[in-house]
C-alpha cells in the first residue's frame, strides 16, 4: 500500500524553500544564514523517504517500497548539487551562477508537491 | 511579491476551523474535539508566524516559492481538519476506545479519532513538528517569537490522534483495530517497556508486546480483526513491524493457551475455536520462508512476557479469561438473587447477548463481551449485514448511558 505522508513532504517542501531563501539572501548579504543550515541538513535518504511516503507515525502495518521515478532521482541530485555549491560558496565567483541554482532547485520543486495531490 | 494572498488564505482557514460544527452526543467526545479544534487554531498560529518572519525578510527572487510553501501548509492542515471532523466513523467508536482508556489508563484521555489509508496514531503536536523539524523560524524577532510559545501550548495540550483505514469506517468487527492504536499511546505514558524485560532484542518487540496485551485484554474478537487486516495487507516485515507470520502467530499462541486452559464459558470456547480454525488458515496461506526462525523468536518473546503482559492487566483491569469467568459468577448471583434487577445492574453473557441480537434489541453489554459474540464463523459471514453494525453502534450507545448513569448514581449517593 503507498500512502502519502503530507506531513513529511510538507517538511521537505520546506526544508528545500528554506534552500533558495537562504541563497536569496546569500546573494543580497553575502554571508551564511540559518537558512541554508536547514536546507543542509537535508539528506536523499529524507526525500528518499518522503517520496515513497513511508509515515514516520506509528503504525498497524508497515508500508511497502516503492520505486523512484527519474525525475525524482532528478530532484536529489539538483538538492546535492545546490548543497555542494552552498559549502563552497565562498569560492563561487559569479553571481549568476548561484541564480542558476536557485531556479534550476525552483523548478525541480514540482516534483516534490506533486507528492501531495492537488498541487 | 505580496504575501497578502497567504494571509487571507490564512483567515479562511481560520474561519473554516471555527465554524466546525460540533454536534456531539457524547460530552468526554465534545471536550476532545473542542480541544483539537483549539489545537489545530494554534497551529495556524504557528505558520502565521512563519509568514510573518519571512514577509519581513529582503527577498528578492524566491517570494513566490514561499507563498506556494506557506499555501500548501494551510492546505495540508485544512486536510488534517477535515480527516479529524469529517470523519465518517460513528461515534460509537469512541465510547469503545474511551473504555479502554479508563479500564487501563491512569486517568480520563483526550483522544480524537480521524480518518486516513492506514491504522495509525500520533498526536497533533507530533503532526505539526513533522512538518517544520529542522526548519529554523525566520530570522526577525517581530513575530516569529510565538512560534516556541505556540508549539509549546500546544506540546503541553496534546491529543492522540487515532487514525482507522477509511474504507473500514463501518466495518464494526475492524474497530478493535483501534485499540492497538491507542495502546501504543498507553505503551509510552505508562512505561510499559519493563514489559520487554528478558525478551530477545528483536526490533518489533513493543508492536509484539502491543499485540499481546491487546488480544490478552480483548480476547479472540482482537485476534480475528488482527488476522482479517493482515490478510489484506500481508506486508514483509520492516524495522519496527515484526513480519505477518509474526503477529498471526502471537494471536494463535494465544489462542493455543486459552483452548489448553479450557476455561471460556460456552459460547465464546466454540467461537474461540471457530477463530483458531480461521487463523490456522490464514496463517498457512501466507507462511514465508522464514516461518520457523520466526515462530522461534515469537515463542521466545511470549513466553518472556506473558506473565508480565497478565500481571501488568491485572494490575487495572481483569485479563479476557479471567474477566469472562467474573462475568459468569456475576450473573450467576443476579439471577439466583431472581426479581427484578435495575438495568445498570444487568450482567450480560455472550450467550444473552446473541439473545438480544436475533430479538434485534441492543444491550448495555461490556465492549469486551459485545465484540466477542460476533466472532463465530457465522458472525463472520455477517461482516455486511447492517444488522450488526446497527447492533453494535446501539449496544455502545447503551453501555455509554448506563455507565453515564450509574456514575451520576454513585456521586448523588456520596
Amino acid at each position: 500500500m503507498q500512502t502519502v505522508n503530507s506531513l513529511f513532504v510538507q517538511n521537505i517542501i520546506g526544508r528545500i524553500t528554506h534552500g533558495l531563501v537562504g541563497l536569496d539572501i546569500y546573494l543580497n548579504e553575502k554571508k551564511s544564514n540559518n537558512y541554508l543550515e536547514d536546507f543542509l541538513t537535508l539528506t536523499d535518504v529524507e526525500i528518499k523517504t518522503a517520496l515513497v511516503s513511508a509515515s514516520s507515525k506509528t503504525t498497524l502495518i508497515p508500508t511497502a517500497k516503492v520505486e523512484l521515478s527519474d525525475e525524482e532521482e532528478a530532484l536529489i541530485r539538483c538538492v546535492t548539487k545546490t548543497q555542494q555549491l552552498i559549502l563552497n560558496l565562498e569560492e563561487v565567483n559569479s553571481e549568476k551562477e548561484i541564480e542558476n541554482s536557485i531556479n534550476q532547485l525552483g523548478a525541480k520543486l514540482d516534483v516534490i508537491y506533486k507528492a501531495i495531490p492537488g498541487k | 511579491m505580496s504575501f497578502d494572498v497567504v494571509f487571507d488564505n490564512f483567515v479562511r482557514s481560520e474561519t473554516h476551523i471555527k465554524e466546525v460544527s460540533l454536534d456531539i452526543p457524547y460530552r468526554f467526545q465534545l471536550r476532545s474535539l473542542e480541544r483539537v479544534k483549539e489545537l489545530f487554531l494554534r497551529w495556524l498560529d504557528v505558520y502565521k508566524a512563519y509568514a510573518n518572519g519571512y514577509r519581513n525578510e529582503l527577498l528578492t527572487k524566491t517570494s513566490r516559492y514561499v507563498i506556494r510553501m506557506l499555501s500548501s501548509f494551510t492546505d495540508t492542515l485544512e486536510g488534517k481538519v477535515r480527516e479529524v471532523f469529517e470523519a465518517r466513523i460513528p461515534n460509537e467508536a469512541y465510547i469503545l476506545v474511551n473504555d479502554l482508556f479508563e479500564q487501563l489508563g491512569p486517568r480520563p484521555i483526550t483522544f480524537v479519532l480521524a480518518e486516513g489509508t492506514l491504522f495509525e496514531q500520533t498526536s497533533i503536536f507530533r503532526q505539526l513538528s513533522e512538518t517544520i523539524d529542522k526548519m529554523s523560524a525566520p530570522r526577525p524577532a517581530q513575530g516569529t517569537a510565538n512560534i516556541d510559545i505556540n508549539m509549546r501550548d500546544i506540546q503541553s495540550r496534546d491529543v492522540p490522534v487515532l487514525y482507522y483505514e477509511q474504507g473500514q469506517y463501518d466495518n464494526v468487527l475492524a474497530w478493535p483495530l483501534l485499540l492497538h492504536e491507542a495502546f501504543h499511546y498507553l505503551y509510552t505514558y505508562e512505561r510499559l517497556d519493563r514489559l520487554a524485560k528478558d525478551c530477545p532484542k528483536v526490533s518489533w518487540l513493543e508492536e509484539a508486546l502491543i499485540d499481546m496485551y491487546i488480544v490478552n485484554y480483548f480476547g479472540p474478537a482482537y485476534a480475528l480483526s488482527l488476522a482479517t487486516y493482515l490478510q489484506r495487507f500481508p506486508h514483509e516485515k520492516t524495522v519496527s513491524h515484526p513480519s505477518f507470520v509474526a503477529r498471526i502467530f502471537i494471536a494463535l499462541q494465544y489462542l493455543v493457551k486459552v483452548k489448553k486452559e479450557n476455561k471460556l464459558p460456552s459460547p465464546v470456547s466454540y467461537h474461540t475455536s471457530d477463530v483458531f480454525e480461521y487463523l490456522k488458515k490464514v496463517w498457512s496461506q501466507q507462511k514465508e520462508a522464514d516461518t520457523a526462525q520466526v515462530q522461534e523468536q515469537v515463542e521466545t518473546v511470549y513466553n518472556a512476557a506473558e506473565q508480565r503482559v497478565i500481571d501488568v492487566i491485572s494490575e487495572k483491569a481483569q485479563p479476557f479469561s479471567k474477566f469472562l469467568t467474573t462475568n459468569e459468577e456475576q450473573r450467576k448471583t443476579m439471577h439466583a438473587r431472581g426479581g427484578f434487577e435495575y438495568v445498570e445492574n444487568q450482567v450480560l453473557s455472550v450467550g444473552d447477548v446473541l439473545e438480544y441480537f436475533e430479538a434485534g434489541i441492543p444491550v448495555a453489554a461490556d465492549p469486551r463481551i459485545l465484540f466477542n459474540t460476533f466472532t463465530s464463523r457465522k458472525s463472520q459471514e455477517m461482516i455486511h449485514d447492517p444488522r450488526l453494525r446497527t447492533f453494535i453502534v446501539e449496544s455502545l450507545k447503551k453501555w455509554h448511558i448506563k455507565n453515564a448513569w450509574s456514575a451520576a448514581k454513585a456521586s448523588v449517593q456520596r
